[in-house]
């Protein structure tokens, strides 16, 4: 197996407000291997923002990135000096947003926008640049792009700017790819044309893409592995059909349960019971638990750790099948712990 | 629509606008009681006297027609002649005497603020809650705070007074006759007139700018790894300019205003002192005059400012969608 | 661990709400008012106003003498005398009837510079409020009848005429107005128009077009949101609902343009003072004062033009200090927040 592209490990992200210290990336570790997709999913306020930003060297004040290492082909990024990092944003490491609506800017036309960035990080000239620029343009699929190319964003649909977007994030050729929620603002037709346009890319320019989106559907279709945060930390990891037939995290299974199927059995959507805590006063112990349907007197006060409870999957809950937590006869109604014992720490 | 009819349009707009505002105007003079003759020749005079000039001067026909008269005159430029500022000149002769000063100090107010305003505004914005920002934004309030005539007699006191510079003596050397002499005389008057147009533009670009660098599109230029310094030079501030812009227009008003006053303090031979002199002798065609080429002026500068907006902004200029 | 409760159960644990501040129950009145008193630049606004206000409230107890009252000056002496001087007060035979002493000296009639400092701020806060009252009033009605006729000739012809309005800087048609109707009271075909009331009018009548476009937006906005067809005659219980909503949207914003025009007020009379055409003598007043202290700048008369000057400034800063923390205390600003 070779090395993974990106190892994050430890990470850790403060934010200092008037509200009190806010944990918003606690300790989280995974792995980006080259050429697939990983997913990042959770709801609002799970982190998984927060995270991406920290790999891009794109958290301001009142935020720090204060623990942990993140790895871009062996090479600690969080050591980089800030031009060093400018170096990666963009030319190696690429990120698309939320909100394409937004995010260009309105003075500047859309061609313009695309060949200053190819112009940041590679030494051509300006038509140069603008040539790549159109080809790119077309590329992503956007129609007429020797007109469009001096067109300004106002003159774009929502979908067109989401793919100018891609167009400019993918223009120097990135390994990885970083994609907060792309298609969130758009609607659900466009969103399969864009993930199409982002599977071609991914195969021509062999990227390896971070998907973040709190709809399990996007993330059923398009990654490979699956990391399932929530308030700040992984709580689940599995490759996504795992995942998807058996999930382990009780906040997991809440998110299947949540969600309309279109096959299986036509059971009442359960909400998942109270809301995402405030991420500057989280619960004691598992901070799940105040809404988990398993919860035991264990889980007030342990502060389940990621592990692995099969080969190739990984849970912090102490009542996922395989995970030996500290007090192997659990009481209440949780899940019995596995019978072929796991460790007996703490 | 395009810039070309966005144009035509305004200007229509502002015929109307002009000829309500030289109603004003005509109305204001001959709103006085006694009329305007009155009220030139003062309370003392005799009625007949009174009644003996209006048949000279042609006021004793009906409203309309005078107003008509000189509605129709003024147009092709003829604004009358002076009757006591300087008996028998024509007003537009008085008043094109004195304009060069005025458009200088005017204009040199202005290019000297913006120039320190802008830049001002932009530190004071990325340097948010700095002490560099608070103290901008101290100096901004105080600038917006202070009357521009006080402002211009402390400047008189401290310097010519304590440190003896002859300056603000009054008189005006144009600046193809002596260049230095002419920024000696300008140059207190230039601060005195420009103090309070430049905070009003500081805080405005402030403003601006902290709203442009907290948009989504200055995240994606900094996440495609374009420098910081460039990042706030080009991408933020052209956004932030646009609406600036406009307040020039705004500011106008105030340094016509303003030049009343400060002519007026440091003795300066321009139009607003001028109109000064007018009201004090009552020369309403003088009077008349100013207040309506003041008025056309302003109309025309705001006309011009929303014309450059729209052309500015791109999403003003092409208004097609997809 | 605590054995108390059992946790067991598909009930979510209620106390873990979820990620709203504390307290957003508090009205909205509650959270601009704590906003506002955050913020030290708007509280000094507020204090230095209301130090101002109460001043001139309770100016006749203050001050320590007569504004008008004209003492003469020791022997060897001429007004204007300088801080702390000793003037004397004579009767009408030229006897020495007291002496007493001038705090911030006299101005050139002999006149108490502190007590016409007094009286000044209050006739200028007076106009100042009376301007701005005026201007709103007749801006708001203007606007608001302008939006509920929105898009009708009665809403153009309105607005056009406000265009005029706005076409004149302030200064140049009050100036002009003034200066032709002449100053002090005006008789005007057997009706006389007193001098404050010209000169509240003369300013006052170029801040009417800002708060009528505001009202008038406001108007515009709530019209469309709950009417479809706004010719329609609205029953007594609409137009109720339609006022109340409105006001309730607009009042804070004219409330700001309101109080940061005290401050534009305040200029604009100070200057119309200085250039003669405002309050008259023997009435106190700031703007005067510093024109008649003109003359003695050379001869190092200098408490003569600071003190009006400072008083003035005072008072803009005061307003605008306050406008800008009402205006930023209604509108927070956007901060970083925890993003997702």
């Amino acid at each position: 197996m070779t090395d993974p592209i990106l190892e994050v490990e430890d990470l850790a992200t403060r934010f200092y407000t008037d509200e009190g210290v806010v944990e918003a990336v606690d300790g989280v570790s995974f792995d980006l291997y080259e050429g697939e997709t990983v997913g990042i999913v959770g709801e609002s306020g799970s982190g998984k923002s927060v995270t991406a930003m920290s790999i891009m060297g794109l958290i301001d004040s009142p935020g720090r990135v204060e623990e942990g290492t993140i790895r871009y082909r062996g090479e600690d990024l969080l050591e980089r000096s800030e031009s060093g990092i400018r170096e990666i944003r963009g030319g190696e490491i690429s990120m698309i947003f939320q909100d394409p609506m937004t995010s260009l800017n309105p003075v500047y036309t859309v061609g313009e926008q695309i060949s200053r960035v190819i112009r940041q990080h590679r030494d051509v000239s300006q038509s140069e640049a603008r040539a790549r620029a159109v080809e790119l343009m077309g590329d992503v699929g956007i129609p007429e792009a020797e007109s469009r190319v001096d067109n300004y964003p106002h003159q774009f649909s929502g979908g067109m700017r989401q793919r100018a977007l891609i167009a400019m994030a993918i223009s120097c050729e990135p390994e990885i790819l970083i994609a907060d929620e792309p298609t969130t603002a758009l609607d659900v037709t466009i969103e399969a044309q864009i993930f199409d346009v982002l599977e071609e890319l991914q195969e021509t320019y062999g990227m390896s893409v971070i998907l973040i989106t709190h709809d399990l559907g996007v993330v059923a279709g398009t990654a490979e592995r699956v990391n399932v945060m929530y308030a700040g930390r992984i709580v689940e990891r599995a490759d996504v059909d795992a995942l998807f037939e058996n999930p382990r995290h009780p906040y997991t299974r809440g998110l299947m349960r949540s969600i309309p199927r279109l096959h299986g059995s036509a059971d009442r959507l359960e909400p998942i019971a109270g809301s995402v805590p405030n991420p500057a006063a989280l619960p004691s112990g598992c901070s799940f638990h105040p809404r988990c349907p398993h919860a035991t007197e264990l889980c007030r006060g342990y502060d389940p750790e990621l592990r692995e409870v099969e080969p190739g999957r990984e849970a912090a809950c102490v009542h996922a099948r395989g995970y030996g937590g500290p007090d192997e006869r659990a009481t209440g109604s949780g899940e019995p712990v596995a019978a072929d014992g796991g460790d007996d720490d703490e | 629509m395009s810039l070309a009819r966005y144009t035509l349009k305004r200007l229509l707009l502002a015929v109307p606008v002009l000829l309500g505002a030289s109603v004003v105007v005509f109305g204001l003079v001959h709103l006085a009681p006694g009329g305007p003759v009155r009220v030139m020749l003062g309370p003392l005079q005799s009625e007949e006297l009174v009644e003996q000039i209006r048949a000279e001067l042609g006021l004793d026909r009906p409203l309309y027609v005078q107003y008509a008269t000189w509605l129709f005159d003024a147009v092709q430029g003829d604004l009358g002649t002076s009757w006591t500022v300087q008996q028998g000149t024509p007003v537009t002769t008085i008043i094109a005497e004195r304009l060069p000063l005025t458009v200088e100090l005017t204009v040199l107010s202005m290019i000297v603020a913006n120039l320190i305003a802008i830049p001002a505004g932009i530190i004071s914005a990325v340097r948010q809650d700095e002490s560099i920002d608070h103290a901008a934004r101290i100096a901004a309030l105080s600038g917006i705070s202070i009357p521009d005539f006080w402002l211009g007699i402390i400047l008189i006191m401290i310097f010519a007074v304590q440190f003896g510079f002859p300056w603000a003596t009054g008189g005006w050397t144009p600046p193809w006759v002596d260049p230095v002499e002419n920024l000696k005389q300008l140059l207190l008057p230039v601060i005195t007139l420009g103090t309070a147009y430049s905070a009003l533009i500081a805080r405005m670009m402030r403003s601006e700018m902290l709203d442009t660098l907290s948009q989504d599109y200055i995240r994606t230029a900094k996440a495609m790894g374009i420098p910081s310094r460039e990042v706030i030079l080009k991408d933020a501030t052209k956004n932030a300019l646009i609406p600036v812009v406009t307040v020039i227009g705004v500011g106008l008003g105030q340094l016509m205003n303003g030049a009343i006053l400060t002519e007026t303090v440091f003795s300066l031979p321009g139009v607003g002192r001028l109109f000064i002199q007018a009201i004090a002798r009552r020369d309403y065609r003088v009077i008349q005059a100013l207040v309506l080429f003041v008025a056309v002026v302003f109309v025309f500068a705001n006309l011009a400012v929303d014309v450059l907006y729209a052309y500015l902004d791109p999403r003003i200029r092409y208004e097609e969608g997809t | 661990m605590a054995t108390d409760t059992d946790t067991t159960g598909t009930e979510a644990d209620p106390s873990y709400e979820s990620g709203e501040p504390p307290g957003t129950h508090r009205s909205q009145l509650e959270m601009f008012w704590r906003e506002f008193r955050r913020n030290p630049l708007s509280l000094a606004g507020g204090v230095i106003i209301a130090s101002l206000v109460l001043v001139a409230v309770f100016a006749p107890w203050l001050a320590p003498f007569d504004p008008t009252t004209q003492f003469n000056a020791p022997e060897g002496e001429h007004n204007p005398l300088a801080p702390g001087s000793t003037v004397i007060e004579e009767n009408d035979n030229g006897e020495v009837i007291a002496r007493h002493e001038a705090l911030l000296g006299t101005d050139k009639f002999g006149r108490d510079v502190l007590s016409r400092l007094i009286f000044g701020l209050r006739t200028l806060l007076t106009v100042s409020l009376s301007v701005v009252l005026f201007s709103m009033a007749i801006g708001v009605t203007a606007g608001a009848v302008a939006g509920y006729h929105g898009d009708t000739w009665i809403d153009e012809g309105i607005m056009r005429f406000m265009d005029v309005l706005f076409s004149f800087p302030s200064l140049v048609l009050a100036i002009a107005a003034l200066g032709v109707l002449g100053v002090g009271s005006t008789e005007y075909a057997g009706f006389v128009l007193p001098n404050l009331v010209k000169i509240i009018v003369v300013i006052g009548i170029v801040y009417i077009p800002s708060f009528a476009r505001v009202m008038r937006g406001a108007v515009l906005k709530e019209m469309e949101e709950d009417y479809v067809d706004a010719a329609q005659s609205l029953g007594a219980s609409d137009a109720h609902i339609l006022v109340r909503d409105v006001s309730v949207n607009t009042v804070p914003t004219v409330v700001v343009q309101g109080t940061l025009y005290m401050g534009t007020a305040v200029l604009a009379s100070a200057a119309l003072s200085f250039l003669g055409l405002g309050i008259q003598p023997p009435r106190a007043s700031l703007g005067l004062m510093l024109s008649n202290a003109r003359s003695f700048l050379y001869s190092g008369e200098w408490w003569y033009s600071v003190f009006p000057g400072v008083v003035i400034v005072l008072a803009i800063l005061g307003f605008n200090l306050l406008g800008d923390g009402l205006r930023d205390a209604l509108d927070p600003r956007y901060d970083s927040e925890v993003s997702e």
